[in-house]
């Protein structure tokens, strides 16, 4: 057995069943409270992530800006950690700590796939990881029916496919980072459908306890947000394409993100004198004197 | 013989290695559905001209022998993972439903049931009108076979969940258990004689020859101990769990491991009678077929093998009428099979034989 397995994976499986057993021997509870404590020990990296995507978002238009007014590499990037430096962003914040978490929900992943298993193969791949404890041993085999479910098996009601899509879609629609690109939108917006789709799909084939972890896991971020966020930013018109998440809170805190106007910006290029250009609210400036 | 492959029953002539029939073929349950197997772990039984075999997918079988048509089949609600015994008139099974379950093996008709408090894993066993049945709840129990009424005062309790199939001799009754103990029970008060622990738990039937037992357990290790007081004699390391029940061929003791390590040994002392252990390099988890001199092993895979203990040597079984990979571990022994028309009644975990009468 590997060091990986030893010092994340193992530990993860018996906890979970130690779980099981406190509550009442029911596998399905234990999935589905070891993910919300897994969520609530991994939230401070969560939220820290959750505030810098938010914050990056937030810095989107004044980015576009940048890059559109400064053509030189050097000065661009200057710029944009000027941004970032004056908004108070780490460019890292977002990734950091997703990087931090991936191998903690690898782990419950990889401990969830050997424990729902549930046929008597599995258990004996299971039995080679369990700690010598009477009270560990004693809950092998699991107690594999919850609900409608049996979570060693694919659940082929479609219900639990459609729970994993929406919990899945509404997590990925509150995690994209808004983008002024098109372009990258409508990748964002590709993802936003594909991702969820997938999972949907991969629920159909893998045992129900595993994408009993999938919703939960996502409804337990969606929760989060929430709760950090507060109803004013997190409403039923956010999820759907057709809006921008929350847009009235995306102008507040533009406006609270964005540093003040620069007043010695440099123009790499001089623009034309005859161009007009568009503002942010739709009005044309440029020569009047043409109207009269 | 009647083999498992990929997920399918297949009945094999012995001899010229020819599948005479696979089940399912297209076969459906009365409501229309298709027959989805899942898998076989228990092993099938034969009498009277039929086969009997449980399937994951939590039916009961009874198909016609010759030809593999369905006689009857049954659905008792749960995974069937233990094997099926036919006897004294009655169809004996366990089911993850909780339940023992008696049949008509004529009709599939079910005469009584016995609840136990979780999955039954474990093939019965039934012996002069009783029958023992181990069950995942840690309790053994000895019913009546004709009706299913308690035996004993009070069931036999063990200390984690129980999926060996028991073994009975002289009125000890030997099963092992997920508590890491392999316990001797008296079989008329259902009190416990003794009890030996090893480093994991005991799933593979063990083997009771003379004055000594054989169990293997998932702590890769074979044990050898005094059927009377549970003394170890001594253990041989596989070095991988041990599932498949050992077996005695001659005055060899035939060992295997679940990554498909084999080995002959002396039953007197556990050495190795090999040069070395013969490997297979597939999962070996089902229960052996011993056949006279030869004992056949079928792979998770689907492959079978047959093992000449005397020469030391195994060779891949190619059936005739099923695609199979075709490779030599070991050194090649004479296909000249001569099986004995006897049935194993063993639990597997995957794939199942048993000899056709």
């Amino acid at each position: 057995m590997n060091i990986w397995d030893v010092a994340f994976v193992n530990p993860l499986i018996n906890a979970l069943i130690i779980l099981s057993n406190v509550l009442f021997s029911n596998f399905g509870l234990g999935i589905i409270v070891f993910t919300l404590l897994m969520r609530l020990a991994t939230m401070p990296l969560t939220l820290r992530q959750i505030h810098s995507t938010r914050a990056m978002s937030m810095l989107q238009p004044k980015m576009q800006e940048i890059q559109k007014k400064y053509k030189d590499p050097k000065r661009r990037q200057e710029e944009t950690m000027k941004l970032y430096r004056q908004a108070g962003v780490n460019p890292l914040g977002c990734l950091l700590p997703m990087l931090v978490q991936m191998p903690i929900w690898f782990a419950l992943y990889g401990a969830l796939r050997i424990t729902v298993g549930g046929t008597p193969e599995s258990v004996i791949s299971l039995s080679e990881r369990l700690y010598p404890w009477g009270f560990i041993e004693s809950a092998v085999p699991l107690e594999n029916r919850f609900l409608w479910l049996d979570l060693g098996q694919p659940d082929r009601s479609l219900i639990l496919a459609l729970l994993v899509f929406v919990s899945t879609y509404a997590q990925q629609k509150l995690s994209t980072v808004p983008s002024t690109d098109p372009q990258k939108q409508a990748q964002a917006q590709m993802m936003n459908w594909m991702m969820p789709l997938m999972f949907a799909w991969f629920t159909l084939g893998v045992p129900s306890g595993l994408a009993v972890y999938w919703a939960m896991s996502n409804i337990a971020a969606v929760t989060m947000y929430y709760f950090v966020y507060g109803p004013k930013n997190v409403s039923w018109r956010t999820f759907f394409p057709a809006q921008a998440p929350a847009p009235a809170a995306l102008r507040r805190d533009r406006r609270e993100a964005a540093p003040e106007e620069e007043k010695d910006e440099e123009p790499a290029a001089p623009a034309p004198a005859k161009t007009s250009k568009r503002l942010s609210d739709g009005r044309r400036r440029g020569k009047r004197k043409n109207r009269r | 013989m009647i083999h498992s492959q990929s997920g399918k029953l297949a009945a094999v002539d012995i001899d010229s290695l020819q599948v005479a029939w696979e089940f399912p073929k297209g076969q459906k349950h009365g409501d229309g559905s298709k027959i989805e197997l899942q898998a076989i772990y228990g092993n099938p039984a034969i009498a009277d001209g039929t086969v009997y075999f449980g399937a994951y997918d939590g039916w009961i079988y009874a198909l016609d022998l010759a030809s593999g048509q369905t006689k009857w089949q049954a659905d008792l609600g749960g995974h069937i993972v233990g094997g099926v015994v036919v006897t004294g008139g009655h169809l004996y099974v366990g089911s993850s439903n909780n339940r023992l379950h008696a049949l008509d093996p004529t009709t599939g008709a079910e005469r009584w049931y016995f609840e136990t408090g979780d999955d039954i894993w474990a093939a019965p066993l039934v012996e002069d009108g009783v029958v023992y049945v181990a069950s995942m709840d840690k309790k053994l129990y000895a019913l009546n076979a004709a009706d299913g009424s308690e035996r004993w005062p009070k069931a036999f309790s063990a200390d984690g969940g129980l999926a060996t199939t028991p073994v009975l001799v002289d009125g000890t009754l030997v099963v092992g258990g997920f508590d890491r103990r392999l316990r001797a029970v008296d079989a008329a008060s259902g009190e416990q004689k003794w009890s030996f622990k090893a480093d994991n738990w005991f799933w593979a039937r063990p083997l009771v020859d003379s004055d000594t037992v054989y169990a293997g357990s998932l702590d890769g290790n074979v044990y050898a101990l005094g059927l009377a007081d549970g003394k170890l004699r001594w253990s041989y390391d596989l070095q991988a769990p041990v599932r498949a029940a050992p077996v005695m061929v001659g005055d060899i003791l035939l060992v295997a491991s679940r990554n498909g390590r084999l080995a002959g040994l002396k039953p007197e002392n556990g050495e190795l009678v090999w040069a070395l252990p013969i490997e297979l390099g597939k999962t070996l988890l089902a229960d052996p077929l011993p056949q006279g001199d030869v004992v056949y092993y079928s792979a998770q895979e689907g492959d079978l093998f047959k093992v000449t203990p005397k020469e030391g040597s195994a060779v891949l079984l190619t059936l005739v009428g099923v695609a199979t990979p075709t490779a030599t571990p070991g050194t090649p022994a004479p296909a000249t099979p001569t099986p004995s028309p006897t049935a194993a009644g063993t639990a597997a975990p995957s794939p199942t034989q048993v000899a056709t009468p």
